[in-house]
């Protein structure tokens, strides 16, 4: 069971605790300490919960989990199309086009899905969200799961396109991964610090799929990392670029554009914004149940 | 300390505010997001615009072995008073104190999924509960034995029936040990087996915690609430361990029943002119209660007038009561007819009758009760007038009982 603010405090062997009005409570370290306490817990459930969706949802289609898939394989497709009848100009990537383009967009719907999941998960568990008291947290994890997943069949796909257009593996591909799980906390965090308003108001969810296929064009996915010049430069300041480009590069053996620490630096970005999101989840939860309903 | 003495939930001022306009409560929630965010306590106490309080001012310790009863009207504000028990909402002002594990019977079945057979939707509705998956690898025989539900528990859910969901959900909701219970009107439903064992287990839940029970089943209440709190506009209007006075306050805040209706009138053939209940000669309150009462075992005297068609003769008369939930609990009819010697009048073709009826030590339990009159041309065949609540009547009690009659018994 997770509180915010609660205090337990042990008397023998009952928890006790206290809900009040007091703000006090809220305390920072006083909020981790809970999160470590219950965090067995909801992860736990959270598995569960990524379990049944899972089993639920494709236990009722026949093609299942490739329909995950559908959306970035269109733009694949339409991108291999423009690519090759010429309609767009992109400079040549230095691997096949068509794999250079399947890695982008399925990298970049790791993200976009990470960013949208943590408000997914809330709406789809308002029900019991408004009548019983389990570790919110099991929401995320499950958000996480579930986006993992999608990440362990985006893989396959890749792993099929590599060895379609034989292109060589080697040891730093293995980089592929931790960057992945980079761009997967850097979505969910953002995902989380957006959930207070998204919730509140519909208008963030109104915007954000455009929102994001307008920043998918803004992020080297379909074309090489260029370099930005006068006011472009700004665009250096997008934290998906790194992470994204560097992991296709390791991946399939291209050059790293960015410095390691550029990755470093969006990964320790990614954790805090992470656990600055749990923590505002856990203070305002109680403020966005009160306007579910029941 | 002994276990009995132990005091697990104390609610000391609890006060909640909620906002009436959509917009608001958005823009509201949001300053209580940054407030929050920022540690700003703001001025909680102050209803901003268009806020009204949900809850207010909320004292109680519940100890183990206590049930504390929340009654009240639709909006009471019971439901978000177990919200905040629950923790699922934070108060605006007061705090509370809860010691053990709480378990709460809010929503039997959350979580369950259509498509998932119920074995796999024990797990996620257990764990949402608060059990550890070993837990539940535990206790599962044990849940599918009470959910007796059978080779079913293989097969999707959504080819359950609906009392089956709520047997799985109950039987697993079973399980739980709580210190502190909450419960809210989830009961009553699967078939009379099941409902009888519903009530074994929350007895045997009751010795063993401290519980928090919402109902509008007023029997309900009495059967198992040791303490009762009445709500009115998110006001506490009656609080202490007199359920029974809690119960006939919130009986008497719907004020009478007097429209009568009439449920039907063959041809206008008869008309009840009026109906009331001789009073006792020494009564003290003669004119203060709006509802007549007697003390139980006292006799209830009704007199009546009544015209009816001269061509039939002998009408028969009976008086259904019905008690609060409106279920029948007696009648009272004249086999024979009523007696040409009661008419005192002939008028227009109508015979008027005037009728003393005498019940003599009338032994239904504390409650209210209302009276159905019905005419027909012979006993218990073809009915002239039906009339639904003609009036209503209380019976005094010093005991509170779930049971509607209680016998005098001869001891020996």
């Amino acid at each position: 069971m997770t509180e915010i603010g609660n205090k337990p405090i042990h008397v023998g062997e009952m928890p006790v605790r206290t809900y009040s009005s007091d703000k006090s409570e809220y305390g920072i370290i006083q909020t981790y300490k809970n999160l470590w306490r219950e965090f067995p817990a909801a992860h736990s459930l959270g598995f569960s919960f990524t379990e049944r969706n899972i089993r639920a949802r494709y236990r009722q289609s026949v093609l299942g989990i490739f329909w995950a898939f559908l959306p970035p394989l269109v733009t694949t497709i339409i991108w291999i199309i423009l690519y090759n009848t010429k309609v767009v100009k992109i400079n040549d990537p230095g691997v096949p086009y068509p794999l250079f383009v399947i890695t982008g967009t399925l990298l970049w719907s790791i993200f976009s899905n990470a960013i949208l999941m943590p408000m997914q998960t809330i709406q789809s568990n308002k029900t019991i969200l408004v009548k019983l008291n389990f570790p919110r947290e099991a929401l995320l994890v499950n958000s996480f799961y579930e986006i993992l997943f999608n990440v362990l069949i985006g893989s396959i796909i890749i792993v099929i396109a590599i060895i379609a257009f034989n292109v060589p593996v080697t040891f730093h591909s293995l980089l592929f991964f931790p960057s992945v799980l980079i761009l997967m906390i850097l979505g969910i965090s953002l995902g989380l610090l957006l959930l207070p308003v998204s919730f509140l108001y519909k208008d963030i969810q109104f915007v954000m799929p455009s929102l994001l296929q307008f920043a998918m064009y803004l992020t080297p996915v379909v074309y090489a990392q260029p370099v930005y010049k006068g006011a472009a430069k700004i665009l250096m300041l997008n934290p998906v670029s790194p992470v994204l480009t560097s992991a296709r590069a390791w991946l399939l053996g291209l050059d790293t554009v960015f410095p390691l620490w550029q990755i470093s630096a969006v990964a320790f970005v990614s954790v805090v914004l992470l656990l600055v999101g749990i923590f505002l989840q856990r203070i305002t939860m109680q403020i966005l149940i009160e306007r579910m309903g029941s | 300390m002994k276990k009995e003495d132990e005091i697990l939930v104390e609610v000391k001022g609890l006060s909640k505010k909620f906002s009436r306009s959509l917009k608001r409560s958005m823009l509201y929630g949001l300053l209580d997001v940054g407030n929050a965010m920022f540690g700003v306590n703001g001025n909680k106490s102050l209803l901003r615009k268009d806020e009204f309080w949900a809850v207010k001012d909320i004292n109680f310790q519940l100890r183990r072995g206590e049930c504390l009863g929340l009654i009240g009207r639709n909006g009471a504000g019971k439901s978000t008073l177990l919200k905040i028990l629950n923790g699922l909402i934070r108060p605006d002002e007061g705090s509370i104190v809860m010691r053990g594990k709480v378990g709460a019977l809010i929503e039997l079945g959350a979580g369950f999924n259509p498509v998932l057979t119920g074995r796999e939707n024990i797990y996620v509705n257990g764990q949402l509960l608060g059990f550890s998956r070993k837990e539940i690898d535990k206790k599962i025989n044990v849940i599918l034995d009470f959910a007796e539900i059978g080779e079913f528990i293989d097969s999707p859910m959504q080819n359950y029936s609906s009392g089956m969901k709520v047997r799985l959900g109950f039987a697993i909701a079973s399980q739980m040990e709580p210190d502190v219970l909450i419960i809210d009107e989830v009961l009553a439903v699967g078939d009379l087996g099941f409902v009888l064992k519903c009530f074994n287990t929350i007895d045997n839940l009751l010795e063993k915690s401290a519980v928090i029970f919402v109902s509008h089943s007023m029997p309900q209440i009495s059967r198992i609430c040791t303490n009762l709190t009445l709500l009115e506009k998110g006001c506490v209007v009656f609080q202490g361990d007199d359920v029974s006075k809690g119960i006939d306050l919130y009986y008497s805040g719907f004020g009478n029943m007097k429209e009568s209706n009439i449920i039907f009138n063959r041809n206008n053939d008869a008309e009840l002119i009026e109906i009331k209940f001789k009073k006792k000669e020494l009564s003290t309150d003669d004119n203060e209660s709006a509802i007549f009462g007697i003390d139980r075992l006292d006799d209830l005297i009704i007199n009546f007038v009544l015209k009816v068609k001269s061509e039939y003769s002998n009408p028969a008369v009976a008086l259904v009561i019905f008690d609060k939930e409106q279920r029948g609990i007696g009648t009272c009819q004249n086999e024979n007819g009523l007696d040409s010697k009661n008419i005192f009048k002939v008028e227009n073709g109508f015979n008027y009758y005037n009728v003393r009826l005498n019940i003599p030590r009338v032994n239904l339990s504390k409650g209210i009760y209302s009276i159905t009159f019905v005419v027909s041309e012979k006993f218990q065949y073809k009915p002239i007038l039906k009339m639904r609540s003609v009036c209503e009547f209380q019976i005094y009690s010093k005991y509170e009982s779930w049971f509607p009659n209680e016998f005098e018994g001869i001891w020996s």
